[in-house]
């Protein structure tokens, strides 16, 4: 359950749950194997994680309220999967990181220190 | 699609392998983790599955880790540890005072002495010189067969060395002599203890670079044959001989007798090359002497900019090659090798034996490993009976983490407070120790023992793993699935049992300590007993001093026969009218020459004509020898008992007789007459005789023992003496026997031996009795420590047994109630309840006795290793039961209406 409603008292989120929550968001309930194949793509192949390490993030993201169990779509007939989707405490954590790192990137020293690195 | 049916073999295994999962996040996650893997499985081919396989097997094992420390399922508990948890240690220590002492006083014996083994063996492996760049300072020499007894007349190898080698620069030597130390204007001083200074070439400050204090150092000029007799003084001689006078430079002072000009003082600590205190130059020219003679010096440099260890070791091999090959006669055998320069004055310039002290300084850790572990015992026993506060705390949401947590923090008060107190003690021997190096002459000036920051960091580090072998390891076994008791077990009472792992350790601390104590303590009262009570010679009477004679000739000089026979004759001169003025002085009785003072002398295998008895693990009968004047055993109120005393004739040159002590007749030749029977010794490489191996020598006499009574174990107590007269032996021990107080003749010495030979050298002058005194305090710290030791492991064992007893009557108080109440007589009761104990001591005095016994029969059996092994196991069995009586009575005091009650 959550510690507090104030989405700001559960941040700043770690890369990988953050990108959990980002592709549930985006792309509905998904399993274990997809949310993982999207985490891969989204960071551009730096994430790659393996189904202990992925599975314990989302039963500690399940604890914190941040993700439910979705049901199993019908086309599906491997009753091992787990669907998971965001909750609304979810969606709510996610758009305040988002806005977050955006306010960050609007940081001019930020973007001096980005244009460095490239 | 069925669960499993179609799976790839990896997935398969992968299923198989989920066991080392927790069971709540297996059943919540796993069947998921084998799908997901499946279908990543599908989708790669070739090298891919390969690393998904990788991935999934190490993420399992990250994940089972993580999840055991930290379970995924529970809301976080906060941080592991709070400062209510100290406050609750300290009251823990309070609450159980017998724990707090017995496991606090254990631990600080085991960190005191892992401290002491860790600053000393740190110091002596220490590379570096203390001046700058000083791991770069190196030994340069020439090794043998014989290791540890390198080749030392290599004047001519020094010079070749500085002159060609490019890997090591300020190539240079030095000669360590001793001379009396005194003002220009000391005539008809008494004479000071000798100093040892080093002839030592200017590159000696180039290698280990400090600025003199006044004045300047040594330059290469100094060193030119016809050049002024220049010295410089180090700071502690400056301060002692010469009240620290600002205005030294430029004094003559008298070195060994000869006159020399003082350039300059260098500053504290500064002592190079070993513990010299004062230096002069070095003046040897290789064309004076044949290789492999001349003066014994020591060769060192400092390795040039950017070049390494191992470049330096090639080229000086490749010197000394070149050397053998163009002198096979005298280096066929010799190898160069260059070693770190602190190491080789250590002696450890061997990788083994640095090796070696590094496993000493970790089995000395282990130590304390062995402690926590017995410590652990009791902290395991007192946190089971806790069980009910643990199932409160759970089921009120605490994690293991935070219970466990709990549990390290009052480990941690306890082996914080004992680790305090250990290196208190550590602190004060190791300042101890650090104060006999200062007072020798031959520990190198940069060994400090004192305490260091290191040595604290690494007794700290001792602190945290003692916390949690003695907080955490118990606490996980009380805090486990097995031991967790449901809310209702806490009402009840009820328990399982301390099973037998506790029952294995009681018995392998009993037995450990049983086995080891005996042999312990037999070489330490060995170390003792010769210094307790009467020493059965008159000590108090007797002024003895160390006395050599400057001057002696380097070997293989242009005229060093004559110069050896003349050295003789002035010897035999010298001593002989040193001996005659003080057998003039009022008071003296006798005064005697010998190698040593009255003591087991250096052990030597021998033959003795008719056969003799051999001693347990030898391979020819041994004994020590002693050399001295005939007028040595009426010093020491020495008795014949059969034959002869010597006389002066025996002293002259040729003569083959010797003198044996009791020992010697009753151990060697069964306690039958050896009178006129004769003996010879069997000779051992690179080791000195008094007298030709291949010469028999005729027992004339036998006298009783010197010292008399048992000596230390090992040593040789069969003694076989010498003749000498004066100019036999270089360095002599002078044994003066007194009528009247001796102090006022140490006085008197110092002038006479002035008064015959400024250049007499005279050491450790006093009365015996006071040298005697001052070897035994070192023998009494080590006895401390092994009484310390014992002490820890007994009180362990009482606190082991107490704790055992106490459970077990708290456990079987239903069942002492049923017995008492059914009629059952106290005696069988508490019979019932020591049985356990009494079985678990008895198992551990044996198996600790045959061990023992074991250790004992190496050197033989003797009274004295029986008697040390019957009080040990009798000491171990009273304080055992003992310890577990209080208990077994509190168990009979149980009324059966009380324990009935708990039905």
């Amino acid at each position: 359950m959550p510690k507090s409603r104030d989405p700001e008292g559960v941040l700043p989120l770690k890369p990988k749950p953050f990108l959990v929550l980002l592709v549930l968001h985006e792309d509905g309930p998904l399993h274990g194997y997809a949310i993982k194949k999207e985490m891969h793509d989204r960071s551009g192949g730096t994430v790659s994680m393996d189904p202990g390490g992925l599975y314990r993030l989302i039963a500690r993201l399940e604890r914190d309220g941040l993700l439910r169990r979705a049901e199993r779509p019908p086309e599906d007939d491997d009753e091992r999967r787990q669907y998971l989707a965001i909750t609304d405490w979810g969606r709510e954590v996610l758009t305040a990181e988002a806005s977050r790192i955006a306010a960050l990137a609007r940081e001019p020293s930020v973007q001096a220190l980005a244009r460095e690195a490239r | 699609m069925s669960r499993g049916a179609g799976d790839p073999w990896v997935a398969r295994v992968y299923r198989r392998s989920l066991v080392v999962l927790p069971r709540a996040f297996r059943e919540a996650r796993g069947e998921a983790m084998v799908a997901m893997l499946a279908d990543e499985w599908r989708e790669r081919r070739g090298f891919g599955r390969a690393v998904v396989a990788a991935r999934a097997g190490v993420g399992l094992f990250r994940t089972a880790v993580a999840e055991r420390v930290r379970p995924s399922g529970r809301p976080s508990s906060g941080p592991p540890v709070t400062w209510l948890d100290l406050k609750l240690g300290v009251r823990m220590l309070v609450k159980h005072p017998g724990l707090t002492l017995v496991g606090g006083f254990g631990i600080a014996v085991a960190v005191a002495i892992g401290s002491v083994a860790f600053e000393g063996i740190s110091a002596v492996l220490d590379p570096a010189l203390p001046v700058p760049g000083g791991e770069r300072v190196v030994a340069l020499k020439n090794a043998t067969s014989n290791v540890g007894n390198p080749e030392r007349h290599i004047l001519h190898d020094f010079v070749e060395w500085r002159e060609e080698l490019t890997t090591v620069e300020q190539v240079g030597a030095f000669r360590s002599v001793s001379r009396n130390v005194a003002s220009g204007d000391a005539s008809g001083e008494a004479l000071g203890e000798p100093v040892v200074g080093a002839e030592i070439t200017a590159s000696a400050f180039a290698v280990a670079p400090a600025r003199p204090l006044m004045g300047r150092h040594l330059v290469p000029a100094d060193e030119r044959d016809g050049a002024p007799d220049v010295v410089m003084l180090g700071h502690d001689l400056w301060r002692s001989r010469f009240g620290g006078d600002p205005d030294i430079v430029g004094r003559t002072v008298r070195i060994g007798g000869e006159p020399h000009t003082v350039i300059g003082v260098m500053p504290e600590p500064w002592r190079f090359p070993v513990r010299h205190g004062f230096w002069t130059p070095f003046r040897y020219d290789p064309a004076d002497y044949p290789r492999l003679e001349g003066p014994s010096i020591e060769v060192f440099g400092r390795l040039a900019p950017g070049v390494s260890m191992e470049q330096a070791r090639a080229e000086l091999a490749t010197l000394g090659r070149r050397a053998a090959a163009a002198h096979p006669e005298t280096h066929a055998d010799l190898r160069a090798t260059i070693s770190p320069y602190t190491h080789e004055q250590a002696e450890i310039s061997h990788p083994l034996i640095a090796r070696m002290l590094r496993v000493v300084q970790v089995v000395v850790s282990l130590l304390l490993v062995v402690v926590c572990a017995n410590v652990a015992i009791l902290v395991y026993a007192r946190t089971v009976t806790r069980r009910g506060e643990i199932a409160v705390r759970s089921a009120l949401g605490a994690s293991r983490r935070r219970i466990l947590g709990h549990l390290f923090v009052e480990g941690l008060v306890l082996s914080a407070l004992a680790t305090g107190a250990g290196l208190a003690v550590a602190a004060f021997a190791l300042s101890r120790a650090q104060m006999e190096v200062a007072s020798t002459q031959f520990l190198p000036y940069w060994l400090d023992f004192r305490l260091s920051p290191g040595t604290a960091l690494y007794a700290a580090a001792l602190a945290v793993l003692a916390a949690f072998l003695v907080g955490v390891l118990p606490g996980w076994k009380a805090t486990g699935r097995r031991l967790q008791p449901s809310l209702g077990e806490v009402n009840r009472g009820g328990g399982r049992p301390l099973g037998r792992t506790w029952s294995a350790l009681i018995v392998g601390q009993v037995a450990v300590g049983v086995a080891l104590i005996p042999p312990t303590c037999v070489l330490a009262w060995g170390m003792v007993r010769p210094s307790l009570g009467d020493p059965g010679m008159p000590v108090e009477e007797v002024v003895v001093a160390s006395v050599a004679l400057a001057g002696a000739p380097v070997p293989g000089g242009p005229e060093a026969d004559a110069e050896r026979e003349a050295f003789r004759t002035r010897l035999a001169a010298r001593q002989a009218e040193l001996v005659a003025r003080l057998e003039a002085e009022p008071g003296v009785r006798t005064v005697a020459l010998s190698s040593r003072t009255p003591g087991p002398g250096n052990g030597r295998p021998i033959e003795l004509e008719g056969g003799a008895t051999l001693p347990p693990g030898r391979s020819a009968p041994w004994a020590g020898y002693s050399q001295v004047s005939p007028g040595f055993f009426r010093v020491y109120d020495g008795r014949v008992l059969a034959g002869r005393a010597f006389e002066a004739r025996d002293a002259d040159e040729g003569s083959r007789v010797v003198l044996v002590n009791e020992s010697f007749a009753r151990q060697l030749a069964g306690g039958t007459g050896v009178v006129g029977r004769r003996l010879k010794y069997l000779p051992l490489v690179n080791v000195a005789y008094p007298a030709p191996t291949d010469v028999w020598l005729e027992i004339v006499g036998v006298v009783a023992d010197l010292p008399p009574g048992p000596h230390a174990p090992g040593t040789t107590t069969a003694g076989i003496y010498h003749p000498v007269g004066p100019g036999d032996l270089a360095g002599v021990t002078l044994n003066v026997r007194t009528a009247a107080d001796p102090e006022p003749l140490v006085g008197r010495l110092r002038e006479i031996a002035a008064e015959v030979d400024p250049t007499f050298q005279l050491r450790g002058a006093g009365v015996l009795a006071d040298a005697i005194a001052e070897g035994r305090s070192l023998t009494m710290m080590f006895v401390a420590s092994v009484l310390a030791i014992t002490l820890a492991v007994l009180l362990l064992s009482a606190a082991g047994m107490y704790a055992l007893t106490s459970f077990t009557v708290a456990r079987r108080t239903r069942e002492i109630g049923i017995r008492a109440a059914l009629g059952a007589g106290p005696r069988r009761m508490l019979a019932a309840v020591l049985g356990r104990v009494a079985l678990q001591l008895g198992a551990g005095v044996a198996v600790g006795a045959v061990v023992a016994g074991a250790l004992f029969a190496v050197d033989g059996f003797t009274a004295d290793h029986a008697a040390a092994l019957l009080i040990t196991m009798a000491t171990f069995a009273a304080v055992g039961l003992l310890a577990a009586l209080g208990p077994a009575r509190r168990g009979l005091e149980v009324q059966p209406t009380e324990a009935l009650r708990e039905l």
